[in-house]
């Protein structure tokens, strides 16, 4: 109970002390320093020898002993330097679905000193072993689960080292200022509703025939497979997609009111999945949310100007990003 | 094999390390251990190497359990030092089959440590230092090595030596101001095999054993001139019983402190100090009579100075002897004890001491001289095996003897003629390190003499191989025995053997300084020497000056330390196309054109082409060759030559080109 409570202020003091930052060079104010459990152990040792030295009368054993401390304690700051100047910079992100991976690319350089054996990630997910030489630049990609949709922004980065000796323990923590984009997870909620009343949903058929066809246009590379005319293509003639009077004349609206059934997360996941899909199908659709419309297009840039609408929405961080 | 996450060159280290601190050991250790060794760390690597599995519990611990039977046969005690260190060895190799993770790796490398420490109980020689620092570096590699992916020895050699040299300084002070006292608690000391030297009983070919080695016994340093040769005698044990052949002493009872004063009216006291070599003393040598100071040493009834725990290493105290004052204390029961001779033996010995009966005792002391000297007896390092009657067959067979024999047999002599006598073991002479000013006394040097009581004079010393061969007292056991084959036939290497050269026995000289200055100094390091350290550094230093004064030196070499280890950072911090690059714009800054905070090279650049378009040729070079050195690859070539270029264009910048113009004119 305590211990909990103790360890929420801890968390609150940590994370008032570490801003978050795009890029850092490590110093002295965020580089901790303390015994690790082989320099708890050595120290230990050391408290054996001392006892032996004067037991045995031996100078040599204290001599050797005073020896073993003073090199404890001047690997303090070799193991200080190690990240003393070391430089950390956010790098890209790369939007994500909820509930899947987010990599975060970063960048570490090591300027005046080479660094050897950092370890660095979230603690929760495993840290990495890196090695610098003198100068050296490196990318690193980080790996860490994106549970929510908006902005999901990683957890503090720990750093940590027990170069050179391993007697000692460096860490630091540094909250990057990533913000990696998570879409809400896709879930299909069923087919899209008409909402022009005339149209059949956009159901797809193998054959040309239906009320609605409207003629063939030659397959382009990228173009999705749906509505290829297979059987056509069979028969040696080049591959051709069916058009359809609906998904070329009419617009698909993927509304936030045709999901009233469900609640406002399903109903995201829902709009999200029917983005997918949409774009997939190559149909134009537009987005209609509580306060939002983005109109009917397709392509990419539409589809993550609609996926972003639905991660950021009611998140107080929609417009800038 | 999941377990293992070292690397390969990471467990050779380990293996070196092991190897390293075990083979320094071995002399005080089973031989098998270095076979175990062998065997366990190839049975490691099969594991590491997949080949085969981590053995069951079950094979560990009968494994262990065979290893301390094996000990335990080996050495038949648990309670000394030597098998203590064998047992903590074969765990540290027994070990290597559970190695299965980092800690266990971290834990040996500690275990490592500790043996290293162990070793200087057992020796305090420089070369046990330089070993000790051998096997530091190693360990130190070792441990370095699990932070590399792959070998390099060169960073982690750097590495170790700037941590070593760092705390050199901080080691130095704490070893002159940590406090010294006495032992917390008794420990085991080493055994029989630190014990050299002097045995404590003394049977024919006990001491002429001893002069088979050029082992040094102790060392002597007078406060003024070093006594003549001859009355170098350094009184060690008395042996008062006799047993036919072998002389012992007596430990019948507590032995009791002299309660006599010693007369030392008008002699001129004779002060010095002795460093014994390495090993177990419960007993001290002095000139005799003599006191000594500290070291909890006594002396006991018969001017025997003895300690009252047993003293390890290499123990250091001060004398003051009054050579020529009387031994006097001599009870009724010493003196009819050291009147006691076996019945049985050596019946011609008694018939000769029976002739003397009548006489004065000094008197039969000088019968006996004459009967020495009579005889055609010879001074030798070889003498024939005696029989069961040994004085008899000595004095009246073979003649031919060591000082053991001629001192066996007088004391003999004279206790069967009446006389209470007894012998008196220790060394006599030494070797003078001229340049050092003081005494090495060998084991070589190892003699036994006799004491007769004569009443009104106390116990007086009577040397009966003074009396056959002179040259031993006189000149000392180097040159009497130097044509004995085999007069330190034990060290055939020994640069003793060849004092002949003068070159080679002033170089042994010099050695031998160096490493008596390294006793007196490092190992016997005591509160004394620690007071005139520190009382030379400060006059009459109270507890706060002093405190202030440590502190200051323990933080002085640790600034120095940090100083080296992050200042380098600083300077190191601005690269050199930057240092330059700013350089280049200090140049115009001095005409008035400064560049912004956070002002990109690029527009910088642009605003000195417009508001001076005549250095625009110049800095567009100048950021041209800066950003070119910006992003090639620190060495490779196209960086060195931008940085060169750079430095060209600094030295052309537009105020030193304006004054390399008005020059000339």
């Amino acid at each position: 109970m305590l211990g909990q409570r103790l360890r929420d202020r801890w968390e609150r003091w940590l994370s008032q002390r570490i801003k978050p930052v795009n890029q850092v060079i490590l110093q002295q104010n965020r580089i901790f320093i303390f015994l690790s459990r082989t320099g708890l152990g050595f120290l230990l040792l050391l408290v054996v020898l001392l006892v032996m030295a004067i037991n045995f009368q031996n100078n040599l054993i204290f001599g050797f002993t005073f020896w073993l401390f003073s090199l404890l304690l001047v690997v303090i700051f070799h193991t200080y330097a190690n990240f003393s100047g070391l430089e950390i910079q956010a790098g890209n992100t790369q939007a994500v679905f909820a509930g899947e991976i987010a990599e975060c690319s970063l960048f570490m350089r090591a300027h005046q000193r080479e660094r050897v054996a950092i370890k660095i990630g979230w603690p929760d997910t495993g840290l990495q072993t890196v090695w610098l030489d003198r100068g050296e630049e490196k990318t690193l990609s980080l790996r860490h689960v994106a549970e929510q949709r908006g902005y999901y922004r990683p957890p503090r980065l720990r750093l940590e080292s027990h170069y050179p000796l391993a007697l000692l323990r460096t860490w630091s923590w540094v909250q990057l200022d990533w913000r990696v984009l998570v879409y809400p997870a896709p879930v299909w909620p069923g087919e899209i509703p008409q909402t022009s009343g005339e149209h059949e949903g956009a159901s797809v058929s193998s054959e040309p025939w239906g009320d609605d066809f409207a003629g063939f246009h030659l397959y382009q590379p990228g173009e999705s497979l749906r509505r290829a005319y297979w059987r056509a293509y069979a028969k040696g003639l080049p591959l051709l997609i069916m058009e359809h009077a609906q998904s070329v004349e009419s617009d698909v609206w993927l509304d936030w009111d045709a999901l009233a059934h469900l609640g406002p997360e399903a109903r995201l996941s829902g709009l999200c999945a029917w983005v997918l899909h949409c774009e997939e199908q190559a149909l134009p659709y537009g987005l209609k949310l509580p306060g939002t419309l983005l109109a009917p297009a397709r392509g990419e840039q539409h589809r993550a100007a609609c996926l972003k609408a639905l991660a950021l929405f009611n998140t107080g961080t929609a417009e800038h990003g | 094999m999941a377990e293992v996450r070292v690397t390969r060159h990471a467990l050779f280290w380990l293996f070196a390390a092991q190897l390293a601190v075990i083979a320094p050991h071995l002399p005080i250790l089973p031989l098998w251990t270095a076979l175990v060794w062998a065997l366990v760390a190839l049975w490691y690597w099969k594991i590491y190497r997949g080949d085969w599995h981590f053995p069951g519990r079950a094979v560990t611990w009968s494994l262990s359990l065979v290893a301390v039977v094996g000990v335990a046969l080996e050495y038949r005690t648990a309670l000394e030092l030597e098998p203590q260190v064998a047992l903590l060895v074969t765990a540290f190799i027994l070990k290597l089959l559970e190695l299965k993770n980092l800690r266990d790796h971290w834990l040996l490398l500690m275990l490592a440590y500790f043996l290293v420490a162990c070793s200087f109980v057992f020796s305090t020689s420089i070369g046990t230092v330089l070993i000790a620092l051998g096997q530091l570096v190693i360990l130190l590699l070792a441990q370095q090595s699990l932070f590399r992916p792959q070998l390099a020895v060169r960073p982690m050699l750097r590495q170790t030596f700037k941590v070593f040299a760092q705390s050199i300084p901080l080691m130095l002070v704490l070893f002159v101001v940590f406090p010294r006292f006495g032992p917390l608690w008794s420990v085991p000391l080493p055994g029989d095999s630190a014990k050299t030297g002097m045995s404590e009983t003394m049977a024919p070919g006990d001491v002429s054993r001893l002069s088979r080695s050029s082992e040094l016994a102790f060392r002597a340093s007078f406060s003024g001139e070093v006594p003549p040769q001859p009355s170098l005698y350094w009184r060690g044990l008395v042996l008062e019983v006799f047993d036919g052949r072998t002389w012992l002493r007596d430990k019948g009872f507590i032995r009791q402190p002299l309660t006599a004063e010693l007369d030392r009216a008008g002699l001129e006291p004779l002060r010095y100090e002795v460093i014994l070599e390495h090993g177990v003393h419960d007993w001290l040598l002095a000139i005799a009579p003599a006191t000594i100071d500290g070291r909890g040493a006594y002396q006991d009834i018969n001017y025997q100075w003895l300690t009252r725990t047993a003293l390890s290493g290499r123990v250091r105290y001060e004398a003051v002897s009054y050579p020529g004052a009387p031994l006097t204390q001599g009870s009724a029961y010493t003196l009819a004890k050291n009147l006691r001779l076996p019945d049985d033996f050596n019946p011609q010995m008694r018939a000769l001491a029976a002739s003397w009966r009548e006489l004065d005792p000094a008197e039969r002391v000088a019968e006996a001289k004459a009967f020495f000297l009579s005889q055609p007896f010879v001074y030798t390092l070889e003498p024939p095996k005696l029989g069961t009657h040994s004085i008899d067959d000595f004095l009246f067979g073979s003649r031919r003897g060591f000082c053991e024999h001629y001192a066996s047999s007088f004391v003999g002599l004279m206790r069967a003629a009446g006389v209470p006598a007894r012998v008196v073991v220790g060394y006599q002479g030494g070797e003078r390190n001229e340049a050092g000013n003081y005494l090495l006394v060998h084991q070589s040097d190892a003699h036994a003499w006799g004491e007769v009581w004569l009443e009104g004079q106390g116990w007086v010393r009577v040397d009966p191989t003074g009396w056959v061969a002179p040259d031993r007292i006189e000149l000392g056991a180097d040159i009497a025995l130097a044509g004995e084959s085999a007069f330190l036939s034990d060290d055939i290497v020994s640069l003793r053997r060849f004092s002949g050269f003068s070159a080679i026995a002033r170089l042994r000289l010099l050695l031998d300084r160096v490493e008596y200055q390294w006793v007196r100094w490092i190992v016997n390091f005591d509160s004394d020497r620690q007071w005139d350290i520190l009382s030379r550094l400060f006059e009459n230093p109270d507890n706060r000056t002093l405190a202030l004064a440590v502190l200051v030196a323990l933080a002085v070499p640790l600034l120095i330390s940090a100083l080296l280890t992050l200042s380098w950072q600083k300077a190191r911090k601005q690269l050199p196309e930057v240092k330059l690059y700013q350089r280049c714009c200090g140049l115009l800054e001095r005409r008035g054109l400064r560049r912004g905070a956070g002002e990109a090279p690029g527009d910088y650049a642009r605003r000195v082409a417009r508001e001076a378009p005549e250095l625009a040729p110049w800095f567009d070079q100048v950021t041209a060759a800066f950003s070119r050195a910006s992003y090639q690859l620190g060495g490779s070539s196209a960086y060195t030559q931008a940085i060169a270029e750079l430095k060209r264009l600094e030295g052309e910048g537009p105020t030193r080109r304006r004054w390399a113009r008005r020059k000339p004119a």
